[in-house]
């Protein structure tokens, strides 16, 4: 088992490594629109992040995951705008809605299994964003919402301050919830919790067998799950500053879902890489008129065919044939 | 003498118009083998789906310890004590065989939110009781040298040694086989039914399911005869394999004589 533990400790000096490198990104990059597409990579990757926990970890194919986006996004918006809220309280609150939808939905798609849970979670996304669309005396409609202020300026000693009114503590602001997405779903992967998550993905009626309530599994991974895509919602919003119902379209369920299944689905950093790859490059083709879906298209059938477990799994699989190799 | 562990009263289980089970009724001592056995579509398998709570008994009875059990959730069942194997073996195949151990002690201990993200003291001492728990079991049933392997890729008989080891890692008083030899060479049926006889060695009340006579006839102390979700005899092996309905379902009519 020497090689197992000695690729364990690389791997987290690697981790420290690229945690180091990204606080240290705004140094030598100065250009304000890559510091945008670094800072919509951080938020797309948390987004991914979470549907992989319900996904990849637990996998239920939830296709609400833009839904739940968009709803920590109006939420917090809603509460600033219109109740004056502190945007940090409106952060904790607007999760703790989206969470609430979530669990109402959660009781009910999560009865369903497999590819009907997949239609069930789809419809309702289409519902929440027909909502916000047509609620216009709180929404404002297709209109959409407008003029969501920054997070306020953080104190700090000395009379000195974090604004957000510059690009740079942006980054840094999404970057550190990236990094504790990250970490939460890192611990409950590697629990009894993350245990019991995968018991239920592998066989749900040899898990209720061994006294693991499949359904209370499944809910509690599913709330995680739409917690953190609120928080991520709430990110977005607080930075793009304008909402309008298309952040909850099921385009952006397909976008993050394209993100986990490229990354590679059930591994950490997997959906991360989908995420900043495919934001940048479709940040990157901007200009051009060509219809980013093609792309994804392509790019999907390639992984399919001949990565099946995406760039992440790949990486792996090449990694062990090197270790194993080397060992002989 | 020895007290009813499980005691099933008169169940019924009907499949729509196909009854499965018909007024079945028997009870299982503590520390004994009971061992039901029957032919093909005799309705075994459906008892032990209606005793763990799968599938729901249409009208009936049961009490585990006295306690009314009766179409409770699977995992309810589980934690009352009571654990099964199925037919089909079945094993979570992608993860390791001590992972698999692991989680099936996951019903005895805590596991909540803030801890398991805060990875408290609590949570990593109930981490360690499935982890020593998964020490002992793998030790009983010997399969410390493939503990790093994914359970996917053993042979049938470890997969069948594992999903008992996963069983006994709940802590059952009651462990329910459902073929624990099914699909397995001679060498290795006599290796599996040491293990139950150990099983039953270390105090556990063991019902199993059989299909061949050597293991449904030889190792149990009692035994259950099903026929068409009948129960058509009931007592030790030898009073059973003299019976003549027992014959009659087994071999015919011809041979009852």
């Amino acid at each position: 088992m020497e090689p197992f533990a000695q690729s364990q400790s690389m791997r987290r000096y690697a981790f420290l490594l690229i945690i180091v490198f990204a606080f240290t990104i705004p140094l030598f990059v100065t250009s304000r629109f890559y510091l945008h597409v670094l800072i919509m990579c951080c938020i797309w990757g948390m987004a991914a992040t979470s549907m992989n926990l319900i996904m990849g970890y637990t996998g239920q194919v939830n296709l609400a995951h833009g839904a739940f986006f968009g709803i920590g996004a109006y939420a917090s918006g809603l509460l600033i705008l219109k109740l004056g809220f502190n945007f940090w309280f409106a952060m904790l609150v607007a999760c703790l809605i989206t969470v609430l939808v979530g669990f109402f939905m959660g009781v009910l798609a999560l009865r369903t299994k497999g590819s009907y849970f997949a239609i069930g979670t789809m419809c309702f996304n289409v519902i929440v964003t027909v909502i916000i669309d047509s609620w216009d005396t709180l929404t404002e409609g297709a209109r959409g919402l407008l003029g969501i202020p920054r997070p306020p300026s953080i104190p700090l000693l000395f009379g000195k301050e974090i604004s957000f009114s510059s690009l740079v503590p942006n980054y840094y602001l999404v970057l550190v919830f990236l990094l504790f997405t990250l970490f939460v779903v890192h611990r409950i992967v590697h629990s009894m919790m993350g245990k019991s998550f995968a018991a239920v993905r592998g066989n749900e009626e040899l898990a209720e067998s061994l006294g693991i309530n499949a359904m209370g599994t499944k809910l509690m991974s599913f709330l995680i799950s739409t917690f953190l895509a609120g928080l991520a919602g709430v990110l977005y919003a607080a930075y793009i500053g304008f909402l309008s119902p298309e952040i909850s379209d099921y385009h952006v369920t397909f976008e993050l879902l394209v993100f986990c299944l490229i990354g590679g689905l059930g591994t950490l950093v997997g959906p991360l890489i989908g995420a900043f790859i495919l934001t940048i490059v479709s940040e990157l083709l901007h200009g051009l008129a060509f219809p980013r879906l093609v792309i994804y298209g392509f790019l999907l059938i390639i992984i399919i065919i001949f990565l099946r477990e995406g760039i992440a799994g790949g990486v792996r699989k090449l990694w062990l044939k090197v270790a194993q190799e080397g060992g002989r | 003498m020895s007290v009813k562990l499980l005691d099933v009263q008169e169940i019924v289980k009907d499949f729509g118009g196909l009854r499965a089970l018909d007024k079945v009724a028997f009870y299982i001592r503590e520390g004994e083998i009971f061992s039901i056995i029957g032919p093909n579509g005799s309705g075994k398998t459906t008892m032990f789906n209606v005793i763990t709570g799968s599938l729901r008994a249409t009208t009936g009875k049961i009490l585990f310890k006295d306690e009314e059990i009766t179409n409770l959730k699977p995992y309810t069942i589980a934690r009352k004590g009571i654990a099964r194997t199925f037919q089909l073996t079945t094993v979570f195949t992608l993860n390791t065989v001590f992972d698999n151990l692991m989680i099936s002690h996951r019903l005895r201990i805590k596991a909540g939110l803030f801890g398991t993200i805060l990875r408290s003291g609590q949570m990593r001492k109930e981490e360690a009781k499935c982890r020593e728990k998964a020490e002992e079991i793998i030790r009983f049933i010997g399969l410390e040298q493939v503990r790093h392997r994914v359970a996917g890729s053993l042979t049938q008989e470890a997969q069948k040694r594992l999903s008992i080891g996963m069983a006994l890692a709940t802590d059952p008083e009651l462990l329910l086989l459902d073929e624990p030899t099914g699909g397995v060479n001679m060498q290795e049926i006599n290796a599996l039914i040491s293990l139950i006889e150990k099983i039953r060695d270390h105090g556990i009340t063991i019902c199993l399911i059989e299909h061949k006579m050597k293991v449904a006839l030889d190792i149990p102390d009692r035994v259950l005869v099903l026929n068409y979700g009948e129960k058509i005899a009931e007592g030790s092996p030898a009073e059973v394999s003299g019976d003549r309905r027992v014959i009659e379902a087994y071999l015919g009519e011809s041979h009852a004589a």
